[in-house]
């Protein structure tokens, strides 16, 4: 089941309004994320509206938060939702484990760098190219989803940013690592890649992201 | 034409940032990249954060940031003056597209307690 990672809110006297589509099934739960990652995921009940099939909770904290669904349990079938999906273009998408929602969120954020244009900065700044937006993307997906077969281990999230001359900047930051991933515009040219604990340890190099150099990243696996 | 002179360790460069290398409040590792084989700057014997920002083609969408000479020499970064006809102050910064300098330059100025780099005015800021 495809569930929306786009959750709209409504301030109310008690917390959040949030809503989103879930296909119009009979949901009973469902288990959200907040985008800064503070607080961790878990199941929450709901009500829904049957009328407009949309999923109704209100979640009373004080910040302002901005929340992505990660799964849906279905109280029809018994099943929990599996999967969620981004939109790359009018004609691509990708698929993920529904546990791997902030992946996707990050994903959906990084969409302003398509919106950029050549000099956006007034300084004749190159913009990115769908292609290459697309290849950073294709290789987060394809390693988180690699690493949540393999471990069970949701990584954390990326920023992904525009970055020098069209390519795309990948940054993961944790009070235990930083991480920077550079993919050039010239596909022919490999990705490069800096990350430290702030320590000692510390790792660079280059890599294809075209291939399976899945492994050259077990450091995003933690440090811990 | 100005005489090209050595810049000491304990001078400090000023760095021109566009409103665009900001997102959610937070700066791009884009921001510091190289036009050509190296980062503009000048320097603050003959630059003040004010005059940097003017040379800006639309200096209200600009900051500016000041980055200590001696802390770039210690990421093993070449710092040169090159003055032009028109900026006496006008200086390079080369090696900086590498991504462990630019993750670097990226977190010690969110170090807000690193005086090495710092922002000057701030892109938002208004006059």
């Amino acid at each position: 089941m495809v569930v929306s990672t786009v959750v709209s809110r409504d301030v109310q006297p008690n917390g959040y309004r949030l809503s989103g589509k879930a296909n119009g099934i009979n949901p009973s739960h469902i288990s959200m994320r907040r985008n800064d990652t503070l607080l961790s995921s878990g199941w929450h009940p709901f009500n829904y509206s049957v009328d407009h099939k949309n999923l109704i909770t209100t979640y009373g904290i004080i910040a302002d938060p901005s929340f992505v669904i990660n799964g849906i349990n279905d109280l029809s079938s018994g099943h929990q939702s599996t999967h969620v999906v981004v939109k790359l273009d009018s004609l691509q998408q990708v698929e993920l484990p529904a546990e791997l929602g902030e992946i996707a969120q990050a994903i959906e954020e990084s969409k302003y760098i398509l919106e950029l244009t050549d000099n956006f900065d007034e300084e004749d700044a190159k913009a990115c190219e769908f292609a290459t937006w697309e290849r950073a993307v294709q290789f987060l997906v394809e390693y988180s989803k690699w690493v949540f077969k393999s471990f069970h281990y949701v990584i954390d999230r990326p920023q992904i940013y525009d970055g020098p001359h069209g390519s795309i900047d990948m940054l993961w930051g944790t009070d235990r690592y930083r991480w920077l991933i550079n993919f050039p515009e010239d596909r022919t040219q490999p990705a490069s890649f800096y990350g430290d604990d702030f320590k000692l340890d510390q790792i660079k190099g280059t890599f294809n992201p075209s291939i399976d150099s899945r492994r050259v990243f077990m450091f995003l696996l933690g440090t811990n | 034409m100005w005489p090209i002179e050595e810049i000491p360790n304990r001078d400090t460069l000023y760095y021109r940032i566009h409103q665009s290398y900001l997102i959610r409040g937070e700066l791009k590792p884009g921001a510091f990249r190289e036009i050509g084989d190296s980062m503009s700057t000048d320097w603050s014997k003959y630059s003040t954060p004010s005059d940097s920002r003017s040379r800006a083609k639309k200096p209200e969408q600009n900051g500016i940031i000041s980055l200590k000479v001696g802390s770039l020499r210690q990421l093993k970064l070449t710092v040169v003056h090159a003055p032009s006809e028109d900026n006496k102050s006008h200086s390079l910064v080369k090696g900086v597209d590498e991504v462990e300098i630019r993750l670097k330059l990226l977190y010690k100025l969110r170090d807000t307690a690193d005086d090495h780099i710092q922002w000057e005015i701030h892109p938002m800021a208004t006059n």
